[in-house]
């Protein structure tokens, strides 16, 4: 999952928040933000919490469960924090804010190809939302992350409107921890400082409920948790990225992002990860994947967008047909993207998440 | 209904009378202008304040139904954290609502603070102006960032980035213009939106927020229940904004029924100019009726001539009243804001239903007021059998019997106003009661002074004149009449206001009897004295005595109400004027925690001194014992006066706003002096004496007024009109009599005497009577209706002047309404005069 989650081209949507704010994760590098130029040393569990220093910053969770009764669903949570002005406040008033956050919430029903998701805004201020390494809690009102240990896993999620709601633990499993790129430094340009840190959990063992209006459903299966923050843009020439997150059947993990260019050809910053079973884990290079879309979906919004890909990674012998759970898993708000859970099938079978940026214009 | 069965040559005769009685027709007009002008100019006017308070208040208040406000006027911010965090919230939205100046402009402006991500729900213009990341992130930071209108723009003269200097409670805090609104309501001229953050800051909140904006459904509410402090309550907006509105509900009243009484007199115009025609044509309609004519075509072509004259009349109406309107909208928005709530004076709205309303007063009243007249005309019997000085004979038997039935109904106003239950209206309906009464007494006046008159010894023109009266009777009595009705409601809402004015007068003298008053920066609330100057106040050189006030606004019953936590010096407490207490000593039950009450809010919830009153404390809601029942013009909405260590004990509010300071030698110099030794200017205390606040009181009380002043300058002037029409009319009538008189061998200036000296008398007359009728008037007003509509109770003082004023307006007015026919009748040759109709 990209550093520019939400890039200059995504499209401005009003339909839950009246708030137009265009690329508001920065389409140009913040002035006044400290900026990631080289690999760092990360410190646990203080980094899992915020680093206002940075323009951007994002806890990203989506998953693949079953309920009790054999029903799949997707889930995503995503809380954003945006910083809208470097620096600390210092203001009498403990309502003004430099920091806010944005929340995205989305189920999916896979077995009434439903999508139904939400959007939401709090400043960073006078309790309204925030992270807090004290009370190991990153929150939006009354969306909330909240680390039950001090080891911050395992994690309890709850998040929810009048329509949909979750309520989730999520365990640390057995897979480790994975820092992305090089050492956790993730490159997503030429320029210096056009990187983000981040890092991931890929399989993390989830139980709890889901609400879609008035049915609960006991509900169990992965979570995939990515954590990234920076200062930084998609550069002039990049048009927005795939991103996959897959749990495959045989224990491995893979992810990949492909960084588009305007003509639509995948650029060289691309990258991705795969982790075996055993937590060894190889870096994948955009020469060493062979991913191209193979099925176009055009949305009510007359975006078009590529819901099935084949992916292959000769030197693993993986072959993989990677298609959309359902078509409609279009995120419509304030950042317009798809999102959605995928069904991974070919040489391996799986299940996982797909994010696709840069399509609405 | 009126069209059938009148012959088109009895209308134009009908009309061509009028034509050429062009000035009788005129004033009879003047009468149905400015009757239906002054009606249509106050509903206008409460109309125009009505729909800017409902535009803000829905401006405002978005698509909340329901609000979380505070027992003490502010909300813990904490508490919106704590809801906002918690799984299953409702939408909800942080306010801080408050008042502001800007510098350079008349009047308050709203300073309204919001949380933009709470917004989208609740109201959208916010949210809607922000356009990109940039201008979001100076929104939030930015603390001189502000939101108005179009309206206000263009109002204040401003554009984008333009700087405001704004003035809280003597603060000042710069802001400048970030977004403007393309909203081109007026109702948002006033409006300044800015971050919550910047509102806690100019608004110097630690912590607290207005109000919580909440939209519920049944499911919500019991959501909420058990997580709300005692501190606070949930309220329903729509009752809370019904209960504001409701508050100006009887001054809107008051006003109507102050125009309506215009319109009263001048329906007595039409009717005397009305009548005064059918008995000029008395020959005529005799003649009409021997050649076949009908009473009922005659009745039908009188209230026809009176409809058309209505018709014409209610045209002008409309135009005098609009314009009248515009002016009174502001006088009527200003005075609504000083006393109940902000409203800005928009450009007036005409509406229709406001001209249709007018319209059917001023049409019903005129036909209403011709009825009598019509019914006269259609009773003219054939031929001319009955002479003119039977005609007189007739009429001067039936002036007593009319002058009994006026005093029943004088009687049956005063029961009606003062005993039969139905707030305002009744009291008012008393009050027209009455008045008519009074105006059907009046005649019997002529006869009489005719015979009080000959007793003096004057010859010649003036014992003419006298006889006159008796003669003239059929005419004069209904000018008479209109002329006292006229004059009649001036004094009357004149000496109302001077007893009002001289209640409050004396209750301010009483109440400010200290030698100093101390409070910081300004009177106003929420600006407290330093604990230090509190603490070390009594300690100061020659102070004998002090008294503390703390002021708290609370909600009793969704009205605002002013608590004054008070700690009073024997001095001070002297001041109360106690109406009625529940114990021999109601001090020494308030110093053990009873309360007192003010008057008005006795009487508006029907509370006797030892009853109780809940009060929604911090502490929850408390029973309060009522000690006494205070006389209070400090606010209609009323006080409740609590002694300081109790208030304290429910509110932990140790704060006090205001100190009065006695000295022995009432010295107020002297303790000023040793006050500002002891503390220097920064503690910026303002020191005012007694006579100052009194001062500025009885300025507010008079801009309170003002209103009622307009429109008793407008009755002034509709009486004026009026008496100037019945009399020229009767005059103008006699001018072949007057022929005839100079043809006999009167001089010119002997003729002028004779019409000069009728008027005079006339006018005395109906000053005479007005006198009485509006002594009673302004009692009914004084005792019934603003206790109904105020729940101020006062003693009735007389004020001579008004009563000066009405018989010089009167025998004024009717001399200069002499002038002209006593110049047209001695003028020229009595001939052609005489020739004439």
């Amino acid at each position: 999952m990209l550093l520019t989650g939400c890039d200059r081209n995504s499209s401005v949507s009003s339909n839950s928040n009246g708030i137009s704010i265009t690329s508001s994760m920065g389409s140009k590098p913040d002035v006044g933000f400290e900026r990631a130029l080289q690999p760092r040393e990360f410190e646990f569990p203080a980094d899992h919490f915020a680093h206002p220093a940075f323009a951007t910053e994002w806890w990203y969770f989506t998953g693949n469960l079953e309920s009790a009764d054999g029903y799949d669903f997707g889930y995503q949570l995503t809380l954003f924090r945006v910083g809208v002005k470097p620096g600390q406040t210092a203001d009498v008033s403990n309502w003004r804010a430099n920091q806010i956050y944005m929340g995205h919430l989305a189920i999916s029903d896979l077995a009434n190809k439903s999508h139904i998701s939400t959007e939401r805004f709090a400043r960073s201020a006078a309790g309204l939302a925030g992270a807090d390494q004290h009370s190991s809690r990153i929150w939006l009102g009354d969306w909330s992350v909240t680390g039950i240990d001090n080891d911050f896993f395992p994690l309890h999620l709850q998040a929810g409107t009048k329509d949909i709601a979750i309520d989730l633990t999520l365990q640390s499993g057995f897979k480790p921890r994975v820092l992305q790129g090089d050492k956790g430094y993730s490159r997503k340009g030429a320029e210096p400082g056009n990187a983000s840190f981040y890092y991931s959990y890929t399989r993390l063992p989830t139980q709890g409920t889901l609400r879609i209006a008035d049915k609960k459903f006991m509900v169990e299966g992965n979570s995939w948790f990515d954590r990234e923050w920076s200062s930084s843009a998609l550069a002039e020439d990049q048009q927005g990225w795939d991103w996959f997150s897959l749990q495959l059947e045989d224990g491995r993990d893979l992810m990949f992002y492909r960084l588009r260019d305007k003509q639509g050809r995948a650029q060289t910053f691309s990258n991705g990860i795969l982790l075996q079973t055993d937590g060894t884990l190889q870096s994948l290079s955009l020469q060493d994947v062979q991913v191209k879309p193979v099925k176009f979906w055009q949305s009510p919004q007359q975006v078009t967008y590529p819901t099935a890909w084949s992916l292959k990674i000769p030197q693993h012998e993986i072959d993989l047909q990677i298609a959309a759970a359902f078509e409609d898993q279009e995120m419509k708000h304030t950042v317009h993207y798809w999102e959605g859970a995928v069904v991974v099938s070919g040489s391996h079978n799986g299940v996982g998440y797909m994010e696709l940026s840069g399509y609405a214009h | 209904m009126i069209k059938v069965g009148v012959s088109p040559l009895l209308l134009r005769a009908g009309l061509n009378y009028q034509l050429r009685h062009r000035w009788q027709a005129f004033l009879a007009l003047a009468g149905i202008v400015m009757g239906v002008a002054v009606v249509l100019a106050v509903d206008l006017a409460n109309g125009a304040a009505r729909a800017s308070f409902a535009l803000s208040s829905a401006q405002i208040r978005g698509a909340a139904t329901h609000r979380i406000i505070g027992n003490n006027g502010e909300v813990e911010q904490a508490l919106y954290a704590q809801l906002f965090t918690t799984p299953g919230h409702p939408p909800m939205a942080p306010v801080i609502n408050s008042k502001l100046q800007i510098n350079g402009y008349k009047g308050g402006f709203r300073l309204i603070g919001l949380d933009l991500f709470a917004e989208s729900q609740f109201r959208k213009a916010l949210p809607s102006a922000i356009r990109n990341t940039e201008q979001l992130g100076e929104w939030l930071s930015d603390p001189q960032a502000v939101a108005i209108s179009q309206s206000a723009a263009e109002y204040l003269g401003v554009a984008l980035n333009a700087t405001l200097t704004t003035r809280y409670q003597g603060q000042r805090h710069d802001l400048k213009v970030m977004i403007i609104n393309p909203s081109n309501s007026s109702v948002s001229r006033d409006l300044l939106v800015v971050d919550i953050a910047t509102a806690q800051v100019i608004t110097a909140k630690q912590r607290s927020i207005t109000y919580i904006d909440l939209i519920l459904n049944e499911d919500d509410k019991n959501w909420l229940n058990g997580k709300l402090p005692q501190s606070v309550k949930l309220v329903d907006v729509d009752q809370q904004s019904e209960g504001i509105v409701g508050l100006s509900a009887d001054f809107e009243l008051n006003l109507t029924a102050m125009s309506l009484l215009a319109l009263l007199v001048g329906l007595f115009l039409i009717f005397n100019a009305m009548s005064f025609s059918v008995v000029q044509r008395r020959n005529l309609l005799g003649r009409l009726r021997a050649l076949g004519v009908t009473r009922q075509e005659i009745y039908r072509v009188i209230l026809l001539e009176a409809f058309v004259l209505g018709i014409i009349g209610t045209l002008f109406g409309w135009l005098l009243g609009i314009w009248l309107g515009q002016g009174l909208t502001n006088i009527v928005a200003a005075t609504i804001s000083e006393l109940y709530y902000q409203v800005s004076a928009d450009a007036m709205q005409v509406s229709w239903l406001s001209l249709f309303k007018a319209s059917l007063l001023g049409l019903a009243g005129t036909l209403v007021a011709t009825w009598l007249p019509a019914r006269q005309a259609a009773n003219t019997p054939p031929l001319t059998t009955l002479s003119r000085a039977e005609l007189e004979k007739f009429v001067q038997k039936q002036v007593p019997a009319l002058a009994v039935f006026g005093l029943l109904m004088v009687i049956t106003g005063l029961l009606v106003a003062f005993l039969l239950p139905g707030g305002v209206v009744s009291a008012f309906a008393g009050l027209f009661i009455l008045l008519l009464g009074f105006a059907l007494m009046t005649p019997l006046g002529l006869p009489l002074a005719h015979r009080l008159l000959s007793w003096l010894p004057f010859g010649g023109i003036w014992r003419m004149a006298l006889r006159d009266l008796k003669r003239h009777l059929s005419r004069l009595g209904t000018a008479a009449a209109a002329l006292m009705v006229a004059l009649a409601a001036t004094v009357g809402v004149a000496l109302m206001v001077d007893s009002m004015r001289g209640s409050v007068s004396d209750w301010l003298q009483d109440l400010l009897s200290a030698d100093l008053y101390i409070a910081a920066q300004d009177f106003q609330q929420d600006v407290s004295l330093p604990p230090q100057v509190v603490t070390e106040a009594a300690l100061l050189k020659s102070v004998s005595a002090l008294s503390l006030y703390r002021n708290v606004d609370l909600k009793i019953e969704q009205h605002p109400t002013r608590l004054v936590a008070a700690q009073l010096a024997e001095a001070s407490r002297n001041g109360f004027d106690l109406v009625s207490v529940a114990d021999a000593d109601p001090w020494l039950s308030f110093s053990k925690g009873d309360i007192l009450i003010s008057e008005p809010l006795a009487y508006r919830l029907q509370l006797k001194a030892g009853e109780q009153l809940e009060i929604s404390t911090l502490q929850g809601d408390i029973k309060f014992r009522i000690a006494a029942i205070f006389r209070d013009y400090a606010s209609e909405h009323g006080r409740i006066f609590m002694e300081l260590q109790h208030y304290r004990q429910y509110w932990s509010d140790p704060l006090v706003d205001t100190m009065a300071l006695f000295s022995l030698e009432s010295d107020g110099d002297a303790l000023q002096q040793a006050a500002s030794e002891r503390f220097d200017a920064s503690y910026n205390l303002v020191y005012t004496r007694a006579k100052e606040i009194y001062a500025e009181s009885m300025a507010v009380f008079d801009r309170t007024f003002r209103i009622t002043e307009v429109l008793r300058y407008l009755s002034i002037m509709v009486a004026f009109i009026g008496i100037l029409s019945a009399l020229m009319a009767v005059q103008l009538e006699r001018r072949k009599e007057f022929a005839i008189l100079r043809a006999l061998g009167l001089t010119r200036a002997q003729v002028s005497l004779l019409i000069i000296i009728e008027s005079a008398i006339i006018g005395l007359l109906a000053a005479l009577f007005a006198i009485p009728c509006g002594l009673a008037l302004a009692w009914v007003l004084t005792d019934a209706v603003q206790l109904r509509a105020f729940g101020w109770s006062m003693p009735f003082l007389l004020s001579a002047a008004p009563l000066y004023w009405t018989v010089f307006l009167g025998v004024g007015a009717a001399l200069l309404a002499s002038l002209y026919p006593a110049w047209q009748a001695s003028r020229g040759d009595p001939a052609p005069q005489m020739r004439e109709d």
